[in-house]
């Protein structure tokens, strides 16, 4: 039995790989994204779309959180919690996959 | 059995019944609105009462192009199923329009949408808006041609709730016939007749310039708050009827159409501070396009 915790989302060493499947429309920097599987839609604010693009299977956590302290000017404690907040909701909604299932292929939305 | 048809708009319907009193107090409500001629795609209601018997209360049966959808146990229950019925059926009619649950108005060719659910306050602020001159296009949803991005008229009578009544009184503008209906758990409404608060006022198809979320709070100020494009859109497809069923997707269209709309939220109470602050905003977006020009 292997532990389902070991590699989730809040796992420093995961990449995690937003949905391919996705249909995403953006307006004024944010986001409104539909997943036709659930019928469900979810809006993204600027700093979410931001982390979400960047969930492209390259960067883990760490990486994404230097880019938003980078980005945003925030420290890099602070970057850190937010990111892996984020990508722990990302995985909730499943609009972000474990790396080996696969999504989308190039980083951008 | 006699039936009597009607076009509001895109949408047209025949309604039948034996029910003198029904039917005379439909078409009095719609009585700009009779057709003489049937059109394919009518949406066909029926009203029919059941046999009374000692051991079964009165009951009528309403049906949708034979569907039974309501079982109405009061005469003045009846018009408001006939409303619903034929509102339920314009998505499946009409899958080339987005049905939003909205009241729509249109000012100076400007469209403007209010959605929310009920007890918003959409309707008596369509009512307000029509005595300051803005024109009518609908009250409980707003059809939008997914293809043209066009917001169009679907005429209906307004259908205001009992607590609204005062009101009404305040804008001088009457109920039809004076008559209360039972609408569910609505409670008692009354109807208006747009073209009784203005003989001009149905207005015509037009681009969707403002979206604003109406929220009613008895006593509260009444303040304008501007809405980021993204949160107007999801806030928009949570009042949407067909997302889904459209012809073209849903959310796309929306998002379309949202790109060049200013958006707010708008908190009221006093329905003539409301229309005054309505009317500065559209007001100022025209003079500001004239001087853009």
């Amino acid at each position: 039995m292997s532990d389902p915790n070991a590699r989730g989302p809040q796992d420093a060493s995961a990449r995690p790989v937003r949905r391919g499947d996705l249909t995403v429309h953006e307006l004024d920097g944010e986001a409104l994204i539909y997943d036709a599987s659930s019928a469900d839609t979810h809006r993204l604010n600027s700093t979410a779309l931001f982390i979400w693009r960047l969930c492209d299977g390259r960067y883990d956590p760490e990486q994404i959180a230097r880019k938003v302290a980078d980005v945003y000017e925030v420290s890099l404690d602070d970057a850190r919690r937010h990111v892996l907040s984020m990508i722990e909701a990302f995985a909730r909604r499943q609009l972000v996959v474990p790396p080996a299932s696969g999504g989308e292929d190039g980083p951008g939305v | 059995m006699e039936t009597r048809r009607f076009r509001f708009g895109a949408v047209c319907a025949a309604l039948t019944t034996p029910l003198r009193s029904v039917l005379d107090d439909y078409t009095e409500l719609y009585r700009h609105s009779v057709s003489t001629i049937g059109h394919r795609g009518e949406i066909h209601v029926q009203v029919t009462p059941r046999p009374r018997s000692l051991r079964h209360r009165r009951r009528f049966d309403v049906t949708v192009n034979g569907r039974r959808q309501f079982e109405p146990g009061r005469l003045d229950e009846i018009l408001p199923c006939i409303e619903w019925s034929i509102g339920w059926e314009v998505p499946r009619i009409l899958p080339h329009y987005l049905q939003i649950h909205a009241s729509a108005m249109e000012v100076d060719g400007q469209g403007v949408i209010f959605p929310g659910l009920s007890g918003r306050g959409k309707s008596t602020l369509t009512v307000g808006l029509l005595t300051r001159g803005w024109r009518y296009l609908s009250d409980e949803f707003a059809l939008l041609e997914a293809d043209s991005l066009q917001l169009h008229a679907y005429p209906r009578a307004i259908c205001i709730k009992r607590p609204a009544f005062p009101v009404l009184e305040q804008l001088r503008v009457r109920l039809h016939r004076d008559k209360c209906y039972l609408k569910g758990a609505k409670g008692f409404v009354g109807f208006v007749r747009p073209l009784d608060v203005r003989p001009d006022c149905l207005g015509r198809a037009c681009r969707i310039q403002f979206i604003v979320f109406p929220q009613y709070t008895p006593g509260t100020a009444t303040v304008l708050v501007p809405m980021h494009r993204a949160e107007a859109a999801f806030a928009l497809h949570e009042t949407c009827f067909n997302l889904l069923n459209c012809r073209r997707p849903g959310l796309e269209v929306m998002v379309a159409m949202i790109r060049d709309v200013r958006c707010y939220r708008l908190f009221h109470s006093d329905i003539q501070a409301t229309c005054d602050t309505l009317q500065e905003l559209v007001i100022g977006a025209r003079q500001q396009r004239q001087c853009g020009a």
